[in-house]
């Protein structure tokens, strides 16, 4: 890993397209600006470690997928009265 | 695009292989899938065609919660050749969990499908707007019905 120490508004460029600029820091919180193409990715990491172990939670593997499919077979969906998610709901 | 296939009780499952653009999270050597019908159900395993004995269970996206509304990023849309949400299909991992009391569908990240070309991505939403564990059902409400 490259480390490099930064003041509010010092950038890092990454391979002639990515900028990425320290906007503020305020106490244990850095702001960071990042500018790059549209089809560059840019997430927050525990975002991805959340959904990896979600799927691995939700993946049946061999002889689980029986019991499963048994709690799966009554469920009763698309009603219109069906719940609008909220934002508190199951946060990671 | 898709294809009959008889099962043992000679009723008709749909099979349609998927070609994930990138492996899922948690999951990322698999690339390749089968979307399997269940009998009577708007459920779907998506079975892994690398490792049979993986399968998830999915479900189109509105028939989970049909107000679901999300922009793709620009990056998801060129990695799928999507042009428009026509050509989309939204399908949402349900977690089916004893030890959390019921079945939950992951909301913050949607498979998105190409319909034409069944290329297929999980997508991140990022932005706190939609749960990764969204309560579909609870295994008490389904003890009393």
């Amino acid at each position: 890993m490259l480390i490099l120490t930064r003041k509010p508004d010092q950038r890092i460029l990454i391979n002639d397209d990515i900028v990425v600029t320290v906007l503020a820091v305020d106490g244990d919180r850095v702001k960071i600006g990042i500018s790059a193409p549209a089809e560059v990715s840019v997430l927050r990491e525990e975002l991805q470690r959340a959904v990896s172990g979600e799927n691995r939670t939700a993946a049946a593997r061999g002889p689980e997928r029986r019991t499963l499919e048994r709690s799966l077979l009554g469920l009763r969906l698309a009603t219109a009265a069906a719940a609008t998610p909220t934002a508190d709901q199951g946060k990671p | 695009m898709t294809a009959a296939v008889r099962d043992s009780d000679a009723s008709a499952t749909q099979r349609t292989t998927l070609r994930f653009v990138a492996g899922m999270p948690g999951l990322e050597e698999y690339t390749r899938y089968t979307l399997v019908g269940i009998v009577s159900s708007p459920v779907y395993w998506l079975e892994c065609d690398d490792e049979p004995a993986i399968a998830l269970p999915v479900a189109a996206a509105e028939a989970i919660s049909p107000s679901y509304a999300f922009e793709l990023t620009t990056a998801d849309a060129i990695a799928l050749g999507l042009g428009g949400a026509r050509d989309a299909l939204v399908l949402v991992v349900l977690t089916v969990s004893r030890e959390r009391g019921g079945i939950t569908a992951n909301l913050m990240a949607p498979i998105v499908v190409n319909r034409a070309t069944l290329a297929a991505r999980q997508v991140i939403l990022d932005g706190n707007r939609y749960p990764l564990r969204f309560p579909v059902e609870s295994f008490d409400d389904a003890a009393d019905n």
